[in-house]
């Protein structure tokens, strides 16, 4: 037998999707436990690129959670289940940041125009931990917008809604944060910089 | 990665990144959680319990009111309120008088003008002797001598004990404990106070006058008679009219031995699963624990030995379970009508396994409503003995307990067969001691039958429903 979940000195076997869920349904403490060594990584992951600083993150992860467990019953196995609780915690991750008013520092993305990189900043351990890092720097309203479009899969129309804010403000916060995340990446080195195509075409003319 | 780039795809680019970042949470994230998710699920213990206290107070003081001995509280209190009033005037005068006093004695002449203001003051108030009488009213030894002068000059030609102002006998016997002790104290302070103040001549007379007076006074307070057994009679009559009412509380730890049963009723529908499993005690695993009725009684006594009692309980019932954690879907075989069914419910917990055992917890909250009554079989002074019944109507306040699958092997939420509503019956033997003729306490052996099963009738396993417990108490009469 394959055991995969220790928990409090216990090793239990695997438990699949949908026994967690039945037993998340009737609050059973392993069943959750389970449910949350599985998905909090990857959650975090998602408060962390939204929140200011790790402990925001976890806090965001805290809530998002227990609206998951207390909120289960309202999974109605329509689409994934971790889609479902992605769902969840980048809608709270946002409520928290309207809630103590993060946005209020950097909500007006049209100032900040020029963002300082050092590149020794960054420590190059894993690319996708640069990349979210790089994320990070963005200005906070830039980070949401970006988050929300590239990462999360919001329509413009769905971010205005979310964020209170008209789609064409999306639309434009999104192209800067776009450019400026693109410069830092370049900087970083995590990507190269477009070469110029050679238009053959118009050389030969 | 450049491919990514030259595709002019940032967003998947970044997407499929950012996807594959883990972080690991501290490990109070997961500590707050689970605190919140059980607190919202867990049993409002606190909120019952001060609940049902202040139910318990209020009923008690309805029930005690009025109180037994009012006639006496309320003369008593009536007595001691004027005095405190009158008290009160005649400092408050005394000072005007003593201010005024001083005065006078400043210029060392005591004048017929200034004996006529002293007189006027102390008449007002027409204080002197029920000082003495109420020694309960909270009067410095300072604050009485202060007065001395004025009521002795207002008052040195008429003083008399008037006994019958003392309104109450224990106000007069109060005094009496407390007179000699004031006698010496009042004597030397006023003397003192006085001598500070006026002239040798003066103190002379004066402290002449108030040893006189006092002195008069505290005689026939001692020489007036305390009526003891009238009081004593009178409080018994008072009392007599409400004595058939008693409060009861009692505490009992109780312990219920597990054994299963199974009906078999499933039998006569053949099944393969279930038929050739048979009920194998020592696997199942199940150990009593310590139980606990707390209850606050209320007694009317019928004759002079007999009682009916009733009141409000709170039981606690648990029992352990030796399980392993596990996930499986359980299957509960249950019979409808004619034809057999079966219910599949999530398990966390099997009943065998190799690692890791686990104790499950099955306790219950109920709230019970006894109605019975109590014999008093024997009763040889301070101690006695008597037996009592009753029946339990019980309401159980939570349902998460676990039952067994009907193959014996998963423990799963029994919430949905679970009985809410149930009645028991107790019968009680109780050795009792009065400490007073009021306060009994008694301990004794009880037993309790709970009579349906914990789970409703489709649930084919039933249990031992037999619990044992010793009763201690208290009964205190009105």
């Amino acid at each position: 037998m394959k055991y995969v979940l220790y928990l409090e000195g216990k090793t239990l076997p695997l438990m699949t999707e949908q026994t967690i869920i039945a037993g998340c349904l009737h609050s059973d403490a392993i069943a959750q436990r389970e449910l949350y060594n599985r998905y909090s990584p990857k959650m975090l992951s998602v408060c962390y690129r939204f929140a200011q600083n790790r402990e925001d993150a976890e806090d965001m992860l805290q809530e998002g959670f227990i609206k998951v467990f207390t909120q289960i019953h309202s999974f109605q196995n329509k689409g994934a289940f971790e889609g479902w609780i992605r769902r969840i915690i980048v809608h709270t991750c946002i409520n928290f940041l309207k809630k103590y008013k993060k946005f209020n520092d950097n909500v007006e993305l049209t100032e900040a125009s020029y963002l300082q990189v050092k590149e020794e900043t960054i420590p190059s351990v894993m690319q996708a931990k640069q990349v979210v890092e790089c994320i990070r720097l963005l200005p906070i309203g830039y980070r949401t917008v970006l988050n929300l479009y590239a990462i999360e899969g919001f329509s413009h129309r769905e971010i205005g809604d979310i964020l209170d804010i008209e789609e064409s403000t999306s639309r434009s916060q999104y192209t800067r944060a776009k450019a400026m995340l693109e410069n830092v990446l370049i900087k970083k080195r995590i990507i190269e910089n477009p070469k110029p195509e050679l238009n053959w075409l118009a050389v030969l003319k | 990665m450049n491919d990514q780039w030259y595709n002019d795809d940032l967003e998947q680019f970044l997407a499929d990144t950012a996807d594959q970042h883990r972080m690991f949470p501290s490990d109070y994230v997961w500590r707050n959680i689970q605190k919140k998710v059980q607190e919202e699920r867990s049993w409002p213990a606190l909120s019952i319990i001060a609940f049902l206290i202040i139910v318990s107070l209020a009923v008690a003081t309805f029930l005690n009111y009025p109180p037994d001995n009012i006639i006496a509280k309320v003369h008593y209190q009536d007595s001691v309120r004027q005095e405190q009033q009158r008290v009160q005037q005649a400092l408050a005068a005394s000072k005007r008088g003593e201010e005024n006093f001083e005065q006078r004695l400043s210029t060392a002449n005591i004048t017929a003008k200034t004996l006529a203001e002293f007189k006027e003051n102390a008449a007002a108030v027409a204080i002197t002797d029920s000082l003495y009488n109420l020694a309960q009213v909270s009067v410095t030894h300072v604050e009485i001598a202060r007065i001395e002068p004025v009521t002795i000059q207002a008052s040195k030609a008429t003083t008399t004990i008037k006994t019958q102002d003392v309104t109450s006998q224990v106000s007069l016997n109060a005094a009496l404990l407390n007179a000699k002790q004031e006698e010496e104290a009042i004597n030397k302070e006023t003397d003192d106070s006085i001598a500070s103040a006026i002239t040798a001549s003066s103190k002379d007379s004066i402290a002449a006058i108030a040893t006189a007076t006092n002195k008069a006074k505290i005689k026939e307070v001692k020489n007036t008679p305390f009526d003891e057994e009238g009081y004593r009679l009178a409080r018994k009559k008072s009392t007599a009219i409400t004595s058939r009412w008693a409060f009861d509380f009692y505490i009992t730890p109780s312990i219920s031995y597990r054994k299963l049963e199974d009906d078999r009723i499933r039998d006569k529908f053949v099944t393969a699963t279930t038929t050739n499993i048979s009920l194998d005690s020592s696997k199942i695993k199940h150990k009593p624990a310590l139980g606990m009725e707390v209850g606050l009684g209320l007694m009317y006594n019928l004759t002079r030995n007999l009682r009916f009692k009733t009141g409000l309980q709170f039981n606690v019932r648990q029992y352990y379970i030796d399980a392993y954690p596990s996930s499986a879907i359980a299957t509960i075989a249950i019979v409808q009508g004619n034809r057999l069914d079966s219910v599949n419910v999530y398990s966390g917990y099997s009943n065998t396994g190799n690692y890791s055992l686990t104790k499950l917890d099955n306790r219950m909250y109920q709230l019970s409503i006894p109605l019975g009554l109590q014999f008093d079989a024997i009763q040889t002074g301070k101690w006695g003995v008597s037996v009592g019944a009753s029946i339990q109507p019980t309401f159980t306040l939570n349902k998460n307990v676990y039952l067994i699958s009907t193959d014996y092997k998963y423990y799963a939420n029994g919430e949905s067969f679970f009985r809410r509503f149930n009645i028991n019956t107790a019968v009680d033997l109780n050795f009792s001691y009065k400490t007073s003729d009021k306060v009994k306490f008694y301990l004794g052996p009880q037993i309790r039958y709970q009579h349906l099963p914990t789970y409703n009738d489709s649930y084919p396993i039933k249990e031992y429903r037999w619990d044992y417990g010793i009763r201690l108490g208290i009964i205190k009469s009105f």
